[in-house]
């Protein structure tokens, strides 16, 4: 099973998008239209996640946010070997993505990696990942912007 | 994830990852529910486990997901490199709960350390260092001062949570770290203290059900602290002294403590308004007598003891109905700490505040102060409402044991 040969999608980096940055920058009359875009984005098949943002949301998540991830299961994708071996050369890559001594895993590195393998947006950067945009330069490829 | 798709994992970092956790092959072969040959086969490379089994491994061994796609496992100091030698603990072979224990400490410190620098403010510096040679009494009296904690203070403190919160408040604003951690058992240790400096930072076993207990080992711990800042100890691993000199400083930290949190000038005025013979203390005395001070019935009873108003052997009478009393006693009922309680009683104040500091700097996003914090996103709002009020932890269920 491999992720490559799909078409160019927008890769969501995370629920920091949704309640994070969202959270804290849009006025609230902004965040329904925002999640009905996703939703459609993610019905359409243009958007997707890796499953370990699940893991993320399902850990330090709100209920509704949980809940809104359970009724868009689509939007995970499984970490298929490509997308394991991608994300592992990153996180080589960029130490600071790994603490080896950290109790939880950050998702980023396994995010870029999928956005890497379909050639497309990376939507939006946490703080970490526009780090490694700005070294790196060439990770985001598809629509032309460079988060 | 319904397929199981195979994790390319290196298994040499499934073994450091086990190894490192404390656990058994045997005991984690059981938790996810394979063979223990089976989980053999994977740390000797001949299988592969599914993303979803070493999913299962990272939560339990508490290591990140990726750790295990390592070319070579990562270079960490021993745990025994941080933290100061313990009785009950040998280092090496540490159980799994005091190492994970640590782990949290130790990331919280250097949590702590990063973002203060980030928000630039200068990271508090502990300066009290205490020598042996000083004597428990000065080295006492020493610490008290440095917290600033008066004893008109104290001695109007409500009750022994409120003084608990106090205490633990006056070392934190010293430039020491204070956490609470759950699950280790109390005949391990009851208390920790991690030896690195600028912000050493002490750890004390919520198994301790009393508040007054709590107080004690607190004290207890920062005087390691202290010894260690004046170069007097070290960390487990190079500590060199026979197990007798330990025990010597061991009861150096402890008179210390008493000294610190009972002084001698005002255990002496209380006791000038009590009529008690030498060994005339039964438990109703002592019990009266702690609670003015908001220590437990033992912790007075060794300071009587050490002041010289019971003797050896009235200590041991003394012990010996108290722990008939104690037994005497129903169980202690626990009641049910909230999320945010358990995270202040865990984290600190301080380094609570911290984190919400630099979350709403935008240093920080929200999965990872929440991570920081052990607790879910919305929860913050209601975390930073009890951090104001300071009601949290008034219950007795701060801990989340």
């Amino acid at each position: 099973m491999t992720a490559t040969e799909q078409r160019p999608v927008n890769v969501l980096a995370g629920h920091k998008h949704v309640h994070g940055l969202a959270g804290k920058v849009l006025p609230p009359r902004c965040l329904s239209s925002l999640e009905l875009k996703i939703g459609q984005l993610i019905d359409a098949g243009d958007c997707a996640a890796v499953a370990l943002v699940k893991e993320e949301i399902d850990s330090v998540g709100t209920p509704d946010l949980q809940t809104w991830a359970k009724g868009h299961a689509g939007l995970f994708v499984p970490l298929a070997t490509d997308i394991q071996l991608a994300g592992a050369s990153i996180e080589a890559r960029y130490p600071d993505l790994l603490d080896p001594k950290s109790p939880y895993q950050s998702a980023d590195a396994y995010v870029i990696a999928l956005a890497q393998i379909r050639n497309t947006n990376l939507v939006p950067p946490s703080r970490v990942l526009l780090d490694v945009c700005d070294r790196g330069g060439s990770i985001v490829t598809s629509g032309g912007s460079k988060l | 994830m319904s397929v199981a798709i195979p994790a390319e994992v290196n298994p040499t970092l499934l073994v450091w990852a086990r190894e490192q956790s404390g656990y058994p092959a045997e005991i984690v072969a059981k938790r996810l529910g394979v063979k223990l040959d089976r989980l053999e086969a994977w740390e000797r490379g001949e299988r592969k486990p599914t993303v979803r089994q070493t999913q299962e491994l990272a939560k339990y061994y508490h290591r990140p997901f990726g750790v295990f796609f390592l070319p070579q496992p990562p270079s960490i100091p021993p745990l025994a490199a941080e933290y100061r030698r313990l009785p009950g603990v040998r280092p090496g072979v540490e159980s799994p709960e005091f190492r994970l224990a640590m782990r949290v400490m130790l990331q919280r410190r250097e949590l702590a350390i990063q973002l203060n620098d980030e928000l630039g403010f200068a990271v508090p510096e502990f300066r009290t260092a205490a020598r042996l040679s000083e004597g428990p009494t000065t080295v006492g009296q020493r610490l008290r001062e440095a917290l600033g904690v008066a004893i008109e203070q104290q001695l109007a403190w409500r009750d022994e949570w409120q003084a608990w919160r106090e205490w633990r408040s006056a070392v934190e604003q010293s430039g020491v770290l204070v956490f609470q951690f759950p699950k280790v058992p109390l005949e391990q240790t009851r208390g920790v203290s991690v030896l690195d400096f600028p912000l050493p930072a002490v750890g004390i076993n919520s198994k301790e059900g009393a508040p007054g207990a709590r107080i004690y080992s607190l004290l207890h711990e920062l005087v390691h602290v202290a010894l260690a800042l004046g170069k007097e100890e070290t960390v487990a691993l190079r500590e060199l002294r026979s197990d007798t000199q330990w025990m010597d400083v061991e009861r150096f930290a402890e008179e210390a403590a008493s000294e610190a949190i009972i002084p001698q000038s005002a255990l002496e005025q209380q006791l000038r308004g009590i009529t008690v013979v030498r060994d005339g203390w039964d438990v109703a005395r002592v019990r009266a007598l702690a609670a003015r001070f908001r220590v437990t019935p033992l912790a007075m009873a060794t300071r009587l003891r050490s002041a010289g108003a019971m003797s050896w052997d009235g200590y041991r009478q003394w012990r010996a109905d108290w722990s008939d009393f104690v037994a005497s006693l129903k169980p202690r009922r626990g009641g049910i700490a909230s999320p945010v309680d358990k995270t202040l009683g865990r984290a600190g104040r301080s380094f609570v505040q911290l984190v919400l500091e630099a979350l709403d700097a935008n240093r920080i996003t929200a999965v990872e102060a929440s991570r920081y914090l052990d607790l879910r996103f919305d929860h913050i709002e209601k975390l930073r409402s009890e951090l104001t009020t300071g009601a949290a932890g008034s219950t007795g269920v701060d801990d989340g044991d």
